[in-house]
């Protein structure tokens, strides 16, 4: 199978997503480690991460799957300024392959990293501290069965911000969780939810000090994964099949393609000439000087 | 056994067991849809009270192989459309559920479907996945969103009267002592609305949710009670010589 990537993102992937395995509690880790970039997803680091999930659900001894990241921040979205393959020498546009490739994950198509998450047959888990932002919001948090965050996460579609349109705002399954109105105002200010509030929302199960996560993570896996198999196995058929019957997972096609083509605002262009010019970090840096940045205290970027 | 007794158009019906519709015995299915039917189809009624006799509303059912029942007869009883719990979700009359002490398995279930639940403050209402396949998930999603619904049922950690207030699985939550006035007071206010309204209100309430995948899931309670042996889950009242396989159930 083609292995979409550069020769560098290829070869990091497997360290910038790690996977380990405790027999004895049935609990299985996938661990982002991409520090440096806040966990930011490669297109390698999303393929490993569903082929990672692929292996936990042939895996009779994985009953529940926890996902976090090593750093400052839980994830910072998918990368944005990486060159994957997805334009051949001398052209400007995708090709069809590799524009199929992207646009799949963009739009939680059926082949895409997200679906592999959301259609897992195992109990996942997200454990969330600092930045969830973007794709990590809307792809893999959102996606889970579980969100345990910690109290000063910041959680939302911080992307909309320089994207254009924050298209999972009218993803099915995202307005299921949040309700309409918090949907809407994630999506349309790019503000950040905290952990706690995504506690009142009800995207978080549990919100618990940061100094605490991992382990009240893993013992809460535990608890669960101490179910019978075949009673766990029977509960996330029937919370697939109900999900299927509220159209939950419809993938959403315009808005988050649309928010990649249709750019015209001054500041969204600017904000991808300073990527050019200054990678993302660069770019975030220099959209906080404008009047109409993002609120510096929370689009700072992770605590120093 | 279920006793109506109706009084200055609420009709209050009882349950004496409410652990005899968990196990899916199909007499007091059929007893609980008949009772629902009938007051909804009384002119006189205007609201109804359902509740439950003794400490706790529905307490957990230790697995028991009594029942001699086919599926269709529980399908018919239970999931069906003249069933007890489409006869509540869709009946022509508001239904308001109070719950005291423990509710499990078809008492959560009948939860899911009522319009309004009191509870009282020391109430916990458990998942009924594992139990009831009747047991409507996408209900449970629209109630209190999708994440709660799921941590409900995976989790299977019961909720507090007031978490189930704060998820708005719960209307109110009340001392157990005014549990029964509270459900009452209820279902007077809702008898006090023109009946010609609500009930063309609830024709409405049926499209939307249809439309949102709730009457479809009912239709599909009999595979998912064919799937329970196969988690290795209690199938009370499955047994029938003829049509099916000796449930296996928990040892």
């Amino acid at each position: 199978m083609r292995q979409y990537g550069n020769l560098d993102s290829l070869r990091l992937a497997p360290a910038q997503v790690l996977f380990s395995k405790d027999g004895r509690t049935g609990v299985a880790r996938i661990i982002l480690n991409r520090p440096e970039k806040h966990n930011a997803l490669s297109v390698p680091m999303r393929a490993r991460i569903a082929e990672l999930i692929r292996q936990c659900d042939a895996d009779e001894e994985v009953r529940a799957l926890i996902i976090s990241g090593r750093g400052p921040s839980f994830c910072s979205g998918n990368e944005i300024n990486e060159d994957w393959g997805q334009r051949g020498p001398g052209y400007r546009r995708f090709s069809l392959t590799t524009g199929v490739r992207y646009g799949t994950d963009m739009t939680y198509g059926r082949l895409g990293f997200s679906q592999a998450l959301s259609r897992s047959s195992k109990i996942t888990i997200v454990q969330m501290h600092g930045y969830c932002a973007a794709a990590a919001y809307f792809m893999i948090a959102t996606k889970c069965d579980f969100v345990i965050a910690a109290p000063d996460a910041r959680i939302g579609a911080l992307e909309a911000r320089f994207l254009g349109p924050a298209g999972a705002v009218s993803h099915i399954h995202l307005n299921r969780i949040l309700g309409t109105k918090a949907a809407r105002r994630l999506g349309y200010t790019a503000e950040p939810i905290s952990g706690e509030e995504a506690l009142r929302l009800g995207l978080a199960h549990r919100c618990v000090p940061e100094a605490h996560l991992e382990k009240e993570t893993g013992t809460f896996a535990a608890r669960l994964a101490r179910r019978p198999s075949g009673e766990l196995g029977y509960l996330k058929s029937r919370i697939l099949a109900g999900e299927g019957l509220l159209d939950s997972h419809l993938p959403v096609m315009p808005g988050l393609l649309l928010s990649h083509f249709f750019q015209t605002e001054p500041d969204e262009l600017q904000f991808w000439k300073a990527v050019k010019a200054g990678g993302v970090a660069g770019a975030l840096k220099e959209d906080k000087k404008r009047a109409a940045g993002a609120r510096p205290a929370r689009a700072a970027g992770p605590k120093a | 056994m279920i006793t109506t007794r109706t009084k200055d158009g609420i009709a209050t019906i009882t349950l004496s067991d409410c652990r005899l519709l968990t196990r899916s015995d199909v007499q007091e299915g059929r007893a609980l849809a008949d009772a629902l039917q009938t007051a909804g189809d009384d002119d006189g009624v205007r609201a109804i009270v359902l509740l439950a006799q003794g400490r706790d509303f529905c307490p957990p059912v230790r697995p028991v192989r009594s029942q001699q029942a086919s599926l269709p007869d529980i399908q018919s009883a239970y999931a069906g459309v003249t069933g007890v719990y489409q006869s509540l979700a869709y009946g022509r009359k508001v239904v308001v559920m109070g719950i005291q002490g423990r509710c499990t398995g078809a008492g959560s279930a009948l939860a899911l479907c009522a319009d309004f639940v009191v509870m009282g403050s020391s109430a916990r209402i458990q998942s009924p996945f594992s139990s009831v396949p009747e047991a409507s998930f996408t209900l449970a999603a629209l109630i209190m969103r999708l994440n709660r619904a799921k941590g409900w049922i995976l989790s299977d950690e019961p909720m507090s009267a007031l978490q189930a207030e704060a998820a708005g699985l719960a209307n109110r939550v009340v001392p157990e002592g005014r549990l029964r006035r509270e459900a009452l007071g209820m279902a007077r206010s809702a008898a006090r609305m023109p009946l010609d309204g609500i009930a063309i209100s609830r024709v409405m309430l049926e499209t939307y949710l249809d439309s949102q995948g709730v009457g479809k899931e009912f239709d599909h309670a009999p595979f998912y009670r064919n799937a329970l042996p196969q988690a290795g889950l209690p199938v009370e009242g499955r047994v029938s010589a003829k049509q099916s396989q000796p449930a296996r159930g928990r040892k």
